[in-house]
């Protein structure tokens, strides 16, 4: 192939009033990244196009771009690359998805820092540096617990494809929660209740649905989805009872008693009376639908034979006395560094140098 | 209008730096202004480390040690006290910047891990992994959004305005509405990084490296001090110049010619592919030189090639190398030797700053930090490791006196700041309508490949003076370029046409002080005048601007303990 086509999304809201997409004819060569095709495109076809860059060793996290559908950085993508991998003679180039576009590429990057204002996203000390004024003490695998983490450059390459952010935009998305993690994980920090408080708040852990998009499209490897769980097992440990963990409870209590959920009662046991009546129009529905037993309200039955289900219950709690769940085992786990492309089999190991 | 006590242009380490320490004096008003997020600055980049003399690894390291180092590194160029003081300073900026909650790598008993680094008599280099100037950088900036300091992030600063040898304020553009703005400030500090980007796509530097800040304080008077030295790093990918780090050589990777000869047998027998940096650079430059590379022009290069190590080691031990090759030459080096060729990588002049202890510039209230200023504390060749210190040491007092300055200073009230804006303002629009015959890309590859062949790595009289010319012929086709984008939100184009102005002003000051430089001094290589030559030019070069070019002027050394010797390592 010689040409390709270089698609991009035009919008400029003082002149257009809708977004278009505008193509240009560029030659294909070996080395140039999809941010100096759009340079090229610039400086030879039309200054007009407006997108941001700076270093061009994915760094800085200027150039967070969509190409072909999918959130990376411009600066980062091989053109030929991407030509072979969609089988295609035509690179699709727009805003990231989930954030507001200001023009052409750019997006506003300020609704993105006001969420991360919300969980102090700074160091907060636990006690005064030692009184020699030398450095806080943290060992080697203390500090491995936030390198990962504190690879995150701000792109918003996570935001992108969120989905919980797109089903809910007060929802403080995948860096700024993987932010709260580099925090609330780092040995020297003392505000780790705080920010567990803030990422709490407005069921924010519990709204991450799991799909992985994020760490899917982290350039850096930053892992943000592994964190929201970090986050939920390190909350867990701190004693706060998550929405999810008060509803496997629930769970838990209906089936020993009764040998089978009550959904009459679930959602006042979970929210309280007030949440519960929000819902109220779902559970007529649901009523009339037969899918729940009005008599449910008042207690209701108990599956047959629910002796059987106490005997899995006490042989359950035997059982429990001889495998323990300790969380130092957890921990290893929790705190294991996920990236495939630059994990050291020892985090003592000398990284690169300039 | 928009009005600052301390205003401080440049939002990388130096800029942030300064900013918390000025933002600590509650009667002033501060506010930092960058073209940029402040996360997206090029001190992120800056991967190896930050000297201080710890002695966490090796006991026997000092503050006079490390400040030897520097002066034997600045090839005797580097004035003394100011090295010393950078020196002298560093663990206290190292313990403030771990303080700040820097998550910097651990020794096995918790303190901060330092390595080995070029030209370092010890292990002095603290470190983050290979991402210490990133982790500092966002290190700062939250520190920053923690005390409510105020941004104007994409902001390009054009103009600094003086009266009367005082800071009076600067002309800004707000790049997202296009609006010119009069920014009036007691106190400006300009953090605003290096020059680098005169040598185009053969540097290691982020696309906004263009000299702003400097080429601005040279058209108001202020003179740039030593920017004849600029330091080449031996091994930038080729199409990108983006830096392929020293450890790739360390691991025993090969340099290859067009012949199939490791051809350092020639240069360096002994220390081969590991011999010092500045070594490697003229190496590999002269075997393009002399036809033995592949490619031609700006696009020459030779190979690094890391075959021989094997697909484990290369993905074991430089897995980074081997995803930059892969994300940004589209060479996997498993499969393929790695195309490289120097690169330029850091800017040892700069703004000239007359007290270290302030960063202060000659004109009073303007300030100097980071690689944009000239102490000098590198003098004729920058060690690695000393860039991020330069700008903590240097940043915080800055900060610190620009605030001090600022409360002392009356309000102005005479200066006109309306005719400015107006006058500003009238010239962005002019420029919005101008019609061009250039086009931006050509002047710069010229400007780049003029300023890599003549006076890049290898210098020499005629071809400097061939140099200047060519600048000077430039610099008036750069009166025929238009930005060729009328549009007000986020042009671009009419930044980067701005940004081609500062670079052909500081491309004339280096080739003319060059010119004039008849000595070979740290990263000054001439051909003419092998040697270095101290009776003559044991000084600094000042140039000013004037419209037909740069005036040139010297000043003295400041040598306190360490007498000039031969540099040899």
């Amino acid at each position: 192939m010689e040409f390709f086509n270089l698609k991009v999304f035009r919008y400029d809201p003082t002149k257009d009033e809708k977004p278009y997409y505008q193509t240009y004819r560029l030659p294909v060569e070996k080395g140039m990244t999809v941010l100096a095709a759009l340079f090229k495109a610039k400086e030879e076809q039309d200054p007009s196009i407006s997108f941001r860059y700076n270093c061009r060793a994915a760094i800085c996290g200027s150039c967070s771009v969509r190409i072909n559908g999918h959130a990376t950085l411009a600066c980062k993508e091989q053109v030929t690359k991407i030509l072979e991998k969609y089988n295609t003679d035509t690179i699709v180039v727009e805003p990231i998805g989930n954030v507001k576009p200001l023009k052409d590429l750019i997006f506003d990057f300020d609704y993105l820092l006001e969420k991360f204002k919300k969980v102090k996203p700074w160091f907060i000390p636990k006690a005064p540096p030692p009184p020699d004024g030398t450095e806080y003490r943290q060992s080697p695998y203390d500090h491995h617990k936030i390198d990962f983490a504190s690879d995150c450059i701000l792109c918003a390459s996570c935001v992108s494809e969120c989905n919980a952010l797109k089903a809910n935009d007060e929802y403080l998305s995948p860096f700024v929660l993987a932010k709260a993690y580099r925090f609330a994980a780092d040995s020297r920090d003392g505000a780790r209740k705080e920010r567990l408080e803030a990422v709490l708040d407005h069921f924010n852990l519990e709204w991450c649905v799991r799909c992985w998009q994020c760490t899917t499209n982290c350039p850096k490897e930053v892992q943000p989805y592994e964190s929201i769980i970090r986050l939920r097992i390190i909350a867990a440990e701190e004693g706060y009872k998550t929405p999810g963990e008060r509803h496997a409870e629930i769970f838990e209590e209906d089936i020993k008693e009764r040998g089978m959920l009550n959904e009459m009662l679930l959602p006042m046991k979970q929210e309280g009376l007030l949440g519960a009546l929000k819902r109220a129009p779902f559970g007529i529905k649901m009523f009339f639908k037969g899918k729940v037993n009005i008599a449910d309200f008042f207690g209701g039955h108990k599956v047959k034979r629910h002796e059987e289900v106490e005997k899995i219950y006490e042989k359950a709690k035997e059982k429990g006395k001889q495998v323990q769940i300790r969380i130092p085992q957890i921990l290893g786990v929790v705190y294991e560094d996920k990236r495939k492309t630059r994990k050291r089999a020892n985090f003592l190991d000398k990284g690169g140098n300039e | 209008m928009l009005k600052y006590d301390v205003l401080i242009v440049g939002a990388g380490g130096g800029g942030l730096m300064a900013a918390l320490e000025a933002n600590k004096n509650k009667k002033v008003k501060v506010g930092v202004i960058t073209k940029v997020y402040p996360t997206r600055s090029h001190t992120g980049a800056a991967q190896g480390g930050i000297n201080a003399a710890l002695a966490n690894v090796d006991p026997s390291d000092s503050p006079e040690v490390h400040a030897f180092d520097t002066v034997k590194g600045s090839d005797y160029l580097g004035d003394q006290d100011a090295i010393e003081f950078m020196c002298e300073e560093a663990p206290k900026r190292i313990y403030e910047l771990e303080h700040m909650g820097v998550p910097f790598s651990r020794l096995p008993d918790g303190r901060i891990a330092q390595r080995p680094f070029g030209g370092a008599g010890f292990p002095r280099t603290c470190y983050a992994a290979d991402k210490t100037g990133h982790v500092m950088l966002h290190t700062m900036y939250e520190q920053c959004l923690k005390e409510g300091v105020e941004f104007l992030n994409e902001w390009y600063v054009k103009e600094l305005l003086i009266d009367n040898g005082e800071a009076k304020g600067v002309v800004a553009i707000d790049i997202r509405t296009g609006e010119v703005h009069v920014i009036k400030a007691k106190a400006i500090i300009f953090a605003t990084g290096g020059y680098a980007r005169v040598y185009w796509v053969r540097n290691s530097n982020a696309i906004g490296s263009t000299g702003d800040g400097i080429a601005i304080c040279y058209r108001a008077g202020i003179p740039v001090k030593d920017i004849e030295f600029v330091q080449f790093h031996p091994t930038g990918l080729r199409s990108t110049g983006i830096l392929v780090t020293e450890g790739a050589r360390g691991e025993g990777g090969y340099l290859i010619n067009n012949q199939g000869e490791r051809f350092m047998a020639r240069y360096a027998p002994n220390k081969m592919e590991l011999a010092p940096r500045d070594m490697v650079a003229r190496a590999i430059e002269t075997e393009i030189l002399e036809g033995r590379g592949w490619g031609e022009g700006m696009n020459a290069y030779v190979h690094l090639d890391l075959r021989h190590l094997g697909a484990k080691k290369i993905k074991e031990r430089l897995p980074q190398i081997r995803m930059l090759a892969i994300d940004f030459e589209g060479v996997d080096p498993i499969e393929e030797p790695i195309p490289v060729r120097p690169t330029a990588h850091y800017s040892m002049g700069g703004i000239h700053v007359e007290d270290y202890k302030t960063s202060m510039t000659p004109v009073k209230g303007v300030y100097a930090v980071g690689e944009c200023a000239c102490v000098s504390v590198h003098g004729a060749n920058r060690l690695g490791g000393n860039s991020l210190l330069d700008i903590v040491v240097f940043g915080k007092p800055a900060g610190a006196a620009a605030a001090e300055y600022a409360e002392n200073m009356p309000e102005d009230t005479s200066y006109n700041y309306a005719a400015e804006e107006e006058r500003a303002r009238k010239e962005i629009e002019e420029l919005l309508k101008k019609e061009g015959t250039e086009n931006i890309n050509d002047i710069r590859t010229e400007m780049a490949q003029t300023m890599w062949d003549k006076v890049g790595i290898f210098r020499e009289e005629k071809p400097m003076q061939e140099a200047i010319e060519k600048i000077k012929e430039l610099k008036e086709r750069y009166k025929n370029l238009a930005p060729g984008d009328s549009s007000k939100l986020f042009n671009t184009a009419l930044i980067n046409y701005l940004e081609l102005g500062n670079l052909l002003d500081l491309a004339e000051a280096i080739a003319v002080t060059a010119e004039m430089r008849k000595e070979s001094r740290g990263a000054h290589a001439r051909r003419d005048y092998p040697n270095r030559d101290d009776e003559n030019f044991l000084k600094h070069s000042l140039a000013y601007y004037t419209e037909d070019g740069p005036k040139v002027e010297y000043t003295e050394v400041r040598i306190t303990k360490y007498q000039p010797q031969e540099r040899k390592y």
